[in-house]
């Protein structure tokens, strides 16, 4: 079971798979933090390097260790990944940095490293899954930023701290409930999606 | 309509519908055409909205729902007479959208739609939802009210102050507040006949009046006694969403005691969030919360009656003849009523007597075999033939 190779679509992470408004599984720091597409942008970069690198240095830890230990080592590299990181967003983007607060560390356990890299990434070549890593990212990234730029907009009529001339100003866009009811309405848009261009889901289904 | 009659849900609504039309009378008095405007756009905003999103989810329409139109004029109640219009419709177009069939539509939601909506809106924009117009005159009619705006009595009573409010105006609801929350004594008359035709929980709505008025006069935020009472129940949405967001008939637990506890919940959290929380439409945020721990009252409590027929009940009696003296004798046999949720599926006892075969003899029944194993054999040849 743990050397079975596996056949996989490797455009999946953009938009099947997308772990923001398809499978949910990295869309907290995207609903509490990304408030603006800077944000956004910050947190993408931040997610791509420690989850591209924490896939690629994990993915040479033997499997003849057990699940739990190897679930352990893989949290383990991925914080001291996360260490040239932070310093590296810290020295690019020093304001946006520190508006990210405890999200950007809290990404050392995202479930894209813990669960997806045992059930996905670890079964295809090194360079498949180099790819493929970046892909998910590369959906996230996509996702963060519809997601900021809304909410931007919403918010503060602004994008880019461009003033926008609207007359609809919602100062609870950005605040998590509303974060959590966006995403919610982007996942139902994704399925409805899914759903039309796969005729077979929507039959299994019914 | 006999009064005993057990209603449907949608002759509940029916009947809210109706009581609820009567809060548009001293509205248009003391608020003016901006108060029809408002119920007229959120009705037929309401309309549109729910027709497209029941076909989107591939559902049949009925314009018969009573529910539909019981939340947009209920919605539009509780908006300042100076609402705008856009918001009033994206207000709408929440309530409709998130409240009700993102949960999957009628008879599925868990949070009271309207309350839902309003909320969204106090957190979204304060300073428009509350904010009421200075209601300085009576009969503005076919004019606008004054521009100047204030805040309503449930402020005002946070900043530890009564308001400057007569007893008369108190009851006619002539002060700054929502649309179709002030006016204490129509909501009240609403109230009674409601209950009397038992459209609405006495229940719940006495509980819910008592919690809150039994706080106030206990640890009054303004004033003292029963007029801290008083304003605490004109305040906010209490009256209003006690008669009308609280009884919606789908949210409603089954047994008395459930409506019970989440009537007593829904003035306690009330009470609390105005006490120790700083934003208005505590009644409104209370509701939603009580919705949730109230989600399974039912089954709670009829659980708790359960034990108490089964167990207590039985030992209250052994033991009230104990105290009488009247001790059971010996071979009596403590009857124990079990719980009716469990059923035993044991077939019935005949009465009929059926006399055992004595068991036949090995030799006879090898025999036996034999011969009929012949027999089998003869007949799966025939058929093999």
């Amino acid at each position: 079971m743990d050397n079975k190779k596996i056949s996989v679509n490797l455009t999946d992470g953009l938009f099947r798979q997308n772990v923001v408004v398809s499978s949910g599984l990295a869309a907290f720091p995207v609903i509490a933090i990304v408030t603006t597409l800077k944000n956004a942008i910050v947190l993408s970069v931040g997610f791509t390097l420690i989850t591209v690198l924490s896939v690629i240095v994990s993915s040479f830890i033997s499997r003849k260790i057990i699940y739990a230990m190897r679930i352990a080592l893989f949290s383990l590299v991925s914080s001291v990944i996360y260490i040239p990181v932070a310093l590296f967003l810290r020295a690019v983007f020093p304001s946006v940095s520190v508006n990210l607060g405890m999200y950007l560390p809290i990404l050392v356990v995202n479930s894209v490293i813990l669960s997806k890299s045992e059930s996905r990434f670890h079964h295809l070549s090194k360079a498949m899954m180099s790819f493929d890593v970046l892909i998910f990212c590369f959906g996230f990234s996509l996702a963060a930023m519809l997601v900021g730029a809304i909410r931007e907009v919403v918010a503060y009529n602004t994008i880019f701290d461009y003033k926008i001339n609207m007359n609809f100003e919602m100062a609870s866009a950005a605040q998590p409930f509303f974060g959590f009811i966006l995403i919610g309405c982007l996942s139902a848009l994704t399925r409805l999606i899914i759903h039309k261009n796969n005729p077979k889901l929507s039959k299994e289904k019914k | 309509m006999s009064l005993n009659k057990i209603k449907t849900t949608n002759e509940k609504y029916r009947d809210q519908l109706l009581f609820m039309a009567t809060l548009i009378v001293p509205a248009y008095i003391f608020y003016g055409i901006n108060a029809v405007v408002q119920v007229v756009v959120s009705l037929s905003s309401a309309f549109i909205i729910d027709y497209i999103f029941t076909k989107i989810r591939g559902k049949k329409f009925y314009f018969t729902d009573a529910s539909l139109y019981v939340y947009a004029l209920a919605f539009a109640l509780l908006l300042p007479s100076d609402f705008p219009i856009y918001l009033n419709i994206f207000g709408v177009i929440i309530m409709i959208a998130l409240g009700k069939h993102a949960f999957g539509g009628n008879k599925n939601y868990i949070f009271s739609p309207i309350a839902l909506a309003a909320v969204f809106l106090i957190v979204s924009f304060p300073g428009d939802m509350l904010f009421y117009p200075k209601n300085d005159s009576l009969f503005p009619v076919f004019k606008t009210n004054s521009s100047e705006l204030e805040r309503g009595i449930e402020n005002i009573l946070s900043l530890g102050t009564l308001p400057p409010i007569d007893k008369l105006d108190l009851l006619i609801g002539n002060f700054s507040g929502a649309i179709g929350t002030t006016c204490v004594l129509v909501l009240a008359v609403c109230a009674l006949s409601l209950v009397i035709r038992k459209s609405i929980s006495f229940t719940m709505t006495a509980t819910t009046v008592l919690t809150i008025s039994a706080y106030a006069w206990l640890f009054p935020r303004a004033g003292e006694g029963v007029k801290s009472a008083a304003f605490e129940l004109a305040a906010g949405f209490v009256l209003f969403g006690t008669v009308f967001l609280a009884n919606d008939p789908q949210l409603l637990p089954k047994t008395r005691a459930g409506r019970g506890i989440y009537g007593f919940l829904l003035g306690l959290i009330t009470m609390i969030f105005r006490t120790f929380g700083k934003a208005d439409g505590a009644f409104l945020f209370a509701l939603l919360f009580a919705n949730a721990i109230c989600i399974n009252v039912d089954s709670f409590v009829m659980s708790i009656s359960d034990w108490m027929a089964t167990y207590l009940a039985s030992f209250e009696r052994l033991r009230s003849q104990t105290l009488k003296d009247n001790l059971p004798k010996a071979e009596d046999t403590q009857e124990i009523d079990l719980p009716k949720v469990i059923k035993y599926d044991t077939p019935e006892v005949k009465s009929e007597v059926i006399p055992i075969e004595p068991p036949k003899k090995a030799s006879e029944s090898i025999d036996d075999k034999k011969r009929n194993g012949n027999i089998a054999h003869s007949k799966e040849d025939e058929h093999g033939q």
